[in-house]
Formats: structure tokens, sequence, C-alpha cells
């Protein structure tokens, strides 16, 4: 009689839990220390173990065996969503080496027997009389990035308010940053 | 099935304010509680994680204005340290979330980001150095476009 009422709860509370894990409302591991170790409990916490196992040996076997891997970034058709992407990402690693590299330069060349300061280095250049061309290609190799991470930037941080995620509205912000960035750069560097 | 529909959505909404854990008690009873503080305290904090996300837009959106203020303003000491701490700023963070895609393996990922922190630091020392000692961004960006 007894017996029978504990069993049957236990089976009960055993589904309750299978039901939680299911739905996503417990993970099968408690993070707090169990205070009684029933069999459900220790059920749970070896399972997730057995399953950490399995998963690194795969992965390791994977590794030894020396297959070769499935082509990707060769023959993934390019999209101006995924070019866009790497553009951003291009210029800004692109920016972030130009900035670091020229301000430790300039400032290492402040100190030192042949310390020179920004003007100085300016009439330096000027006094080389480059062809016209090499000041626009210049100005513009820093130009482009900029505008381009700019008002890629905006279109990112929309996708952070959650706006701009429909297709459609991807390729005509694409195509819109793309024709901001060549049409404002180009006026800028004459 | 033992746990109706009501049951479970009035669970979920429960798990929504904070963390609830369930956990079979000594007896064999069902107790329920909370592992981290519900909601309707004000004591709920954003993790690291969260913070960071949020002060990467912070930046950028600063930048976002302070890049064409300098542009109308012209040359000025305050808008040229706020660029010497932003720019910086960006950029590391900027780097830290490339180097996180595309290194992999624990000694190689402390390296790079070591010597990440230490270029940044130095960029940040440069800026600011530039900006007190020197012309200062806005100045030189004006001076390097007279180059015809």
């Amino acid at each position: 009689g007894a017996t029978l009422a504990r069993q049957h709860m236990l089976s009960r509370q055993h589904t309750l839990m299978r039901t939680l894990v299911r739905n996503g409302l417990v993970c099968s591991q408690p993070a707090v220390a169990p205070q009684s170790t029933n069999a459900l409990e220790r059920f749970a916490s070896t399972r997730a173990d057995k399953q950490a196992a399995v998963a690194r040996d795969f992965f390791e076997k994977n590794e030894k065996s020396g297959r070769p891997m499935s082509p990707h970034l060769t023959i993934y058709s390019p999209q101006l969503t995924s070019m866009l992407s790497i553009t951003h990402r291009g210029t800004g690693i692109a920016l972030t080496c130009a900035i670091y590299g020229g301000s430790i330069y300039l400032m290492s060349a402040h100190h030192g027997a042949n310390a020179t300061d920004f003007t100085t280095l300016v009439e330096g250049i000027k006094a080389m009389q480059l062809p016209a061309a090499v000041p626009f290609v210049a100005k513009m190799a820093v130009t482009f990035p900029m505008m381009f991470h700019s008002f890629n930037g905006v279109r990112h941080l929309a996708w952070d308010s959650g706006k701009g995620f429909e297709m459609k509205k991807l390729y005509q912000t694409g195509w819109v940053v793309l024709a901001l960035a060549i049409g404002t750069s180009a006026p800028l560097c004459i | 099935t033992m746990l109706s529909r009501s049951s479970i959505l009035a669970a979920r909404s429960l798990s929504k304010s904070g963390s609830v854990m369930f956990r079979v008690g000594a007896a064999g009873q069902l107790q329920c509680f909370h592992s981290s503080p519900p909601l309707n305290e004000k004591t709920s904090h954003d993790s690291a994680a969260t913070s960071h996300w949020k002060f990467e837009r912070v930046a950028s959106v600063a930048l976002l204005g302070l890049v064409p203020a300098a542009a109308i303003v012209g040359p000025n000491q305050g808008i040229d340290m706020a660029l010497s701490v932003l720019i910086p700023l960006h950029c590391h963070w900027g780097m830290q979330q490339v180097i996180m895609d595309y290194v992999h393996g624990k000694t190689t990922l402390t390296a790079a980001n070591a010597a990440l922190s230490l270029l940044s630091l130095l960029a940040f020392a440069g800026m600011v150095h530039f900006t007190l000692y020197d012309v200062g961004p806005t100045k030189a960006v004006q001076l390097l476009w007279t180059i015809k």
C-alpha cells in the first residue's frame, strides 16, 4: 500500500523531471549540490558526463584520422550580404593597423636623435613633389575604408536594434551603404 | 499526460523571473527554488558579456557623433582627447572579436590577446601623446589633406 504509493509518486516525479528537462526549464546537471542523492539525480549527472566524454572522443578521433575537409569558402557563391560583411571586417582591420601604426610611429618619432614632429613630416612629403595621382590614391585608401566602415556600422547598429533583417531590406540597405561609401569618399579626396 | 499545458506555461513564466530550479527533497517531494534573484527585486544585473556588448555599441554611437563633430568644429583638444580614448577602444574591441573568430587553441589565444592589449595600450598612449604634444588627430588630417 504505502510502498506502492511511494513508487507511484517517484515515477510521477521522474516523468515531471523528464518533461521539465525536455522543455528546457531545468538543466540535467543541477548547479546546486543536491542534498539528497536519489537515483534520479545520480542518473541525470552521470548521463551529462558521458555525453561530454563521447563528444570529446568524436572530435579527437576525427582529428587523428587526418581526413580531408569539405570545401567551404572556395565554393560558396559570393553574395552582397557576405561580401559587405567581410569588407566591414577588412576595413576595420585595415583602419586599426593604420591608426595603431601611425600613432605608435609618431610617438616614437618625437624622441631620439632625429626627433621630428608631424608638421615637419608633412612638409617633407610635400617637398617630394609627388605626381597628383599619388596623394589622391593615398587619400582614397584611407577615406573609402573610413566611409564604408562608418555607413555599414550604422547598418549594423540598426540590426542591433532589431530592424532591417528582411531579405529585401538587407539588399536595399546594402546597396545604399555601398553607394554612399563610394559617393562620399571620391569628392572628399579631390 | 501528467503535466498539463497550463502548468508548463506557468512554470515557464516563473522561470523568466531569474532561474527557477526544481529538485527532489529528502522526503521525495518536489521543491522549487530560485538560483538567482527574481526580477521583481531591484537587484538584477547584466552579465559581463551583456555589459561588454552594450559598451561596444555605446562607443560606436559616440564615434559616429565625434568624427563629424571633429570635421565641423575643427581642431579642438576636448574632441581630440575623446577621439584618443574612443578610437583605440573601438579598435581594441573589434580586433578582440576578430581574434575570437579566427584564433583557436588556448595558448595561441592568450598570446594573441596579450599582444593586442599591448598594442592597444601603446596606440592609446600614442594618441594621447599626439594630442598633448603635437597637433592632434583633427589638425593632422587637415594637414595631410593639404598635400596635393
